[in-house]
């Protein structure tokens, strides 16, 4: 499948400050995460996609054009931005029906596609006569995103989207991305929350200090990691018993069971991952899970940045 | 017993500063923070030249009044021992009456420095006004200020520390150093007690002039959401209360001093009161009451457009400003 | 698919601008806020009624003179740009131009969005101006038309050069404040090629006899005054087109 965005030696300075530094990688149709630590360079790579900036060197391809100064792309882009401020005078329709028209819709058209955007975004409509100021961290979050959705676009890119929202708002802004997503739209999306994303997200490209870390799906950055950790996490329904096994073979050098959960601590990873298939053979216990502490996402991108 | 490796966090149990230090602290960061433009550099320099301007005056009349001065000389070179004759006519009465003519020149030099005063505070308040209080608003770092070991009065005494001292370049210290710089250059001793009078009228209308201004700056400052705004309604502020005094006193003259400017040039002229060193001068000095006559085709001193301006209703005026001033600021700088 | 593939709403991006302008302009606080001025306008000049004799030429002054030469000036050139550098300021410029609209017709859109801001105090104001004016009997209706043309023309003018300003500097206000003591104080005041393009020159001769006439409306100064104001826009779209700006900041561009 023809990637979304493709990015061929990619750099973007400010003066003499660093933002991106010779980086290629591609993003495919789908949901995809981009992470990295505080000053990784995010920011910077959503800025050029959306065409605010212009790269320094390199190239940068957004549905095979450039975005800069293009007007027809941008028309299939939507952008939520990190910051919070939004214009505390205007209630949300207001807002979302001036922006539609700055994007060139026909005036009669905009509140259809104001409201429907706010319904997507989940925004309750008790909230809507009242101003924006007066709005929750959240509840801004969600008008931001209702903007960026507003015109049905083939890809929104969403700068840390999550920030301020609780549990149960994340967790819900989860399942609005994955609409989009049903939807056909594309979805890039920012965050240092990496537990979250792992989730959600069918690829990933990981930046540090302005360079790509790894990009590709899931799968691929497992792939890349070629040491096991003694450390294993098991989801089973009898994790006492488990262990017990496990320890009469003498494969244990501890363990900790909680509820349903088993951490357990081998003496040799890679020799215990080689006998996986008969490991548990005389053992009446259902394993619902297994986790390899190396592997998983926040643990690799933890390995990568340091 | 404590010990040089131990990297635990450890609460400082040294002696604390004292108030006012900390105030200062608050003062200090808020001049860097109000200097650090180019622009405010220039006018302040603007600002400090009249120094030299008073100084250069006082230092002329001083050499012509000198027996044996180099500039005598140099005008005798220029237009003969005539000139020498008339000018030391003219200063000759300086001599006999030095409590007209020193502590006039002075009189009369300060009284005119207070008309370059309110337009020079207009510029430079303006080109920092944002950094005092609307900036800490707007950032929030107020609730930082507010979470320290200080209360909101510190907070406001650090403040007006740094508008006060900014506004005595433009008002006090041109006084006290022209004073200072003229009365050393000065060919007697004697002028430094007949100007005496004049320094301290000087002082007293900079005084309430920076004091008043400083409490306006903080108001407006704090008024401000956001730093831009700060400016505007500084300029703006000044422009409007000047073209509602000027429709109020219509009513009534006493409403001119709604424009706190109005009220300190008011103020300035029941300080220095320039009627009365005009009628004094014509009638102790006869060549001025001569010359006077001539250029005013006979008409009394009090029919000249000067007065002696007032002293208790622009003060008034100006305690008002400043009283709500420090209840609106104080308020807006709040913890809550 | 996308709304926005074909058929793009003409102007579109100054209409959105100008909308959400219009709302904020709007609010029960803003509408108070204007009533109030336009009220304390009129009863201030009405004092003028206590001086009977002198009523014309004292307003003849304190409009001519002091509100349309002094006030709008400078509360224009420190209000005008305020519309484009809050926007970067606070970075809501950000929604703006991801957009399929071009830089230029976002800047107009942020200028008449500023003229509308402006124009609501300043309009405001000059309701119970010209209200005060028609009551005391000092104002005709031809120097009504003329007094109301004349601010518009002023406001717009001095709110595009602010624009301009902004568009290269976030000290705005101050340098707008310098523009108005060197060009429209200085320059202005005295014959040279500069005068011309001294708004407050033109301004002066349209209110000339203000209160004693139909007043002057000549179409050359108009024109004057109207040129300055394109060229500030003019100025300030090639500049904003081709600059880059930090958002959420007050650093230039």
């Amino acid at each position: 499948m023809k990637p979304i965005i493709q990015a061929q030696e990619l750099s973007c300075f400010y003066g003499i400050v660093l933002g991106l530094n010779n980086v290629s990688f591609e993003v495919p149709a789908g949901i995809t995460g981009l992470v990295g630590p505080n000053g990784a360079g995010k920011s910077t790579l959503i800025k050029l996609i959306t065409g605010q900036l212009a790269p320094s060197s390199g190239t940068l391809r957004v549905f095979g054009e450039s975005p800069r100064n293009n007007p027809k792309l941008l028309g299939h882009l939507g952008y939520c931005p990190e910051r919070e401020q939004l214009p505390k005078d205007l209630r949300p329709v207001d807002w979302l029906r001036a922006l539609a028209s700055v994007s060139g819709t026909p005036w009669g058209e905009t509140k259809v596609l104001a409201t429907k955007a706010l319904d997507r975004a989940r925004l309750g409509q008790e909230h809507w006569k009242k101003r924006i100021g007066t709005y929750s961290k959240g509840m801004k979050q969600r008008v931001k995103l209702a903007q960026a959705i507003m015109h049905d676009p083939k890809l929104v890119v969403l700068d840390e989207p999550m920030n301020g929202l609780d549990p149960m708002g994340r967790s819900e802004f989860g399942e609005i991305l994955k609409e989009l997503h049903q939807g056909g739209t594309s979805v890039l999306v920012s965050s240092h929350i990496l537990h979250e994303l792992e989730f959600l997200c069918s690829g990933f490209v990981m930046l540090n200090w302005g360079r790509v870390l790894a990009s590709g799906s899931q799968i691929d950055i497992r792939k890349t990691v070629v040491e096991w950790s003694d450390e294993i996490s098991i989801r089973c329904s009898q994790p006492s018993e488990l262990a017990a096994h496990l320890q009469a073979q003498g494969l244990l050098r501890g363990f900790l069971a909680d509820g349903q959960d088993l951490t357990i601590w081998v003496n040799e990873p890679e020799n215990f991952l080689a006998q996986w298939p008969t490991l548990f053979a005389g053992c009446d216990c259902q394993i619902f899970e297994v986790r390899n502490k190396n592997q998983a996402l926040s643990s690799i991108f933890e390995r990568m940045t340091r | 017993m404590k010990h040089a490796w131990n990297a635990q966090y450890r609460r400082w149990e040294g002696k604390s500063v004292g108030v006012w230090q900390r105030r200062l602290s608050i003062a200090r960061y808020g001049l860097r923070l109000c200097l650090s433009g180019k622009i405010i550099k220039i006018f302040l320099v603007l600002a400090f030249a009249q120094t030299f301007l008073l100084g250069g005056v006082f230092f002329l009349f001083g050499q012509l009044v000198a027996p044996e001065s180099a500039l005598l000389t140099w005008l005798e070179g220029l237009g003969g021992q005539e000139i020498i004759k008339i000018i030391s006519a003219l200063t000759s009465w300086a001599l006999l009456y030095p409590e007209i003519c020193v502590d006039g020149i002075y009189r009369v030099m300060y009284y005119l420095l207070t008309f370059s005063g309110p337009f020079l505070s207009m510029i430079i308040v303006a080109l920092f006004v944002h950094r005092l209080i609307a900036n800490d608003l707007a950032s929030n770092a107020i609730v930082i200020y507010n979470s320290k070991a200080l209360t909101r009065w510190d907070y406001l005494i650090g403040k007006f520390i740094v508008v006060s001292t900014i506004l005595s370049v433009v008002w006090i210290l041109p006084v006290i150093t022209s004073w200072v710089l003229s009365n050393f250059l000065s060919p007697d001793w004697s002028f430094f007690y007949h100007s005496f009078p004049s320094l301290l009228r000087g002082l007293t209308v900079g005084l309430v002039a920076v004091f008043s201004l400083s409490c306006l700056a903080l108001l407006v400052s704090s008024f401000a959401r956001k730093t831009g705004a700060a400016v505007a309604y500084w300029i703006l502020g000044w422009i409007s209360l000047g073209i509602v005094a000027s429709v109020a006193s219509v009513a009534h003259p006493a409403l001119d001093y709604i424009s706190p400017i109005q009220a300190i040039y008011a103020f300035s002229g029941g300080v220095f009161k320039m009627l009365d060193l005009v009628t004094d001068a014509q009638n102790m000095l006869p060549f001025f009451g001569g010359f006077f006559n001539r250029v005013s085709a006979g008409n009394e001193p009090s029919d000249l457009p000067i007065s002696n301006g007032e002293v208790f209703l622009p003060l008034l005026s100006l305690s008002l400003y400043c009283i709500i001033s420090i209840v609106v600021v104080s308020r807006r700088v709040r913890s809550s | 698919m996308s709304h926005l593939t074909s058929n793009k709403a003409r102007l579109g991006a100054i209409k959105g601008v100008l909308f959400m302008r219009i709302q904020e302009l709007t609010t029960p606080a803003a509408l108070s806020r204007n009533a109030i001025v336009a009220v304390a306008s009129f009863l201030l000049l009405m004092l003028l009624r206590l001086d009977v004799d002198n009523a014309a030429s004292r307003y003849q002054g304190l409009v001519a003179g002091l509100f349309v030469l002094k006030f709008l000036p400078i509360f224009c050139l420190t209000k005008g740009g305020e519309t484009l550098r809050s926007e970067l300021k606070e970075g809501t410029i950000e929604y703006l131009w991801v957009r399929p609209a071009s830089k230029v017709e976002l800047y107009l859109g942020f200028m008449l969005s500023g003229f509308l801001g402006t124009f609501s105090i300043v309009g405001s104001a000059l309701v119970g101006i010209s209200l005060a004016g028609l009551a005391l009997g000092a104002l005709g209706g031809g120097a009504f038309l003329s007094l109301w043309l004349t601010v518009v023309v002023v406001v717009a003018s001095f709110t595009a050069i602010s624009g301009a300003i902004s568009s290269f500097s976030s000290k705005f206000v101050v340098l707008g404040i310098f523009y108005y003591s060197f060009v429209e104080l200085g320059l202005g005041a005295i014959p040279n090629g500069v005068q011309r393009l001294a708004v407050s020159f033109h301004a002066k001769t349209l209110l000339n006899g203000l209160t004693s006439g139909d007043g002057n409306l000549e179409l050359n100064s108009f024109a004057w005054i109207l040129a300055t104001g394109l060229i500030g826009i003019v100025l300030g779209a090639a500049i904003f087109s081709q600059s880059r700006y930090v958002v959420g900041s007050e650093k230039e561009a």
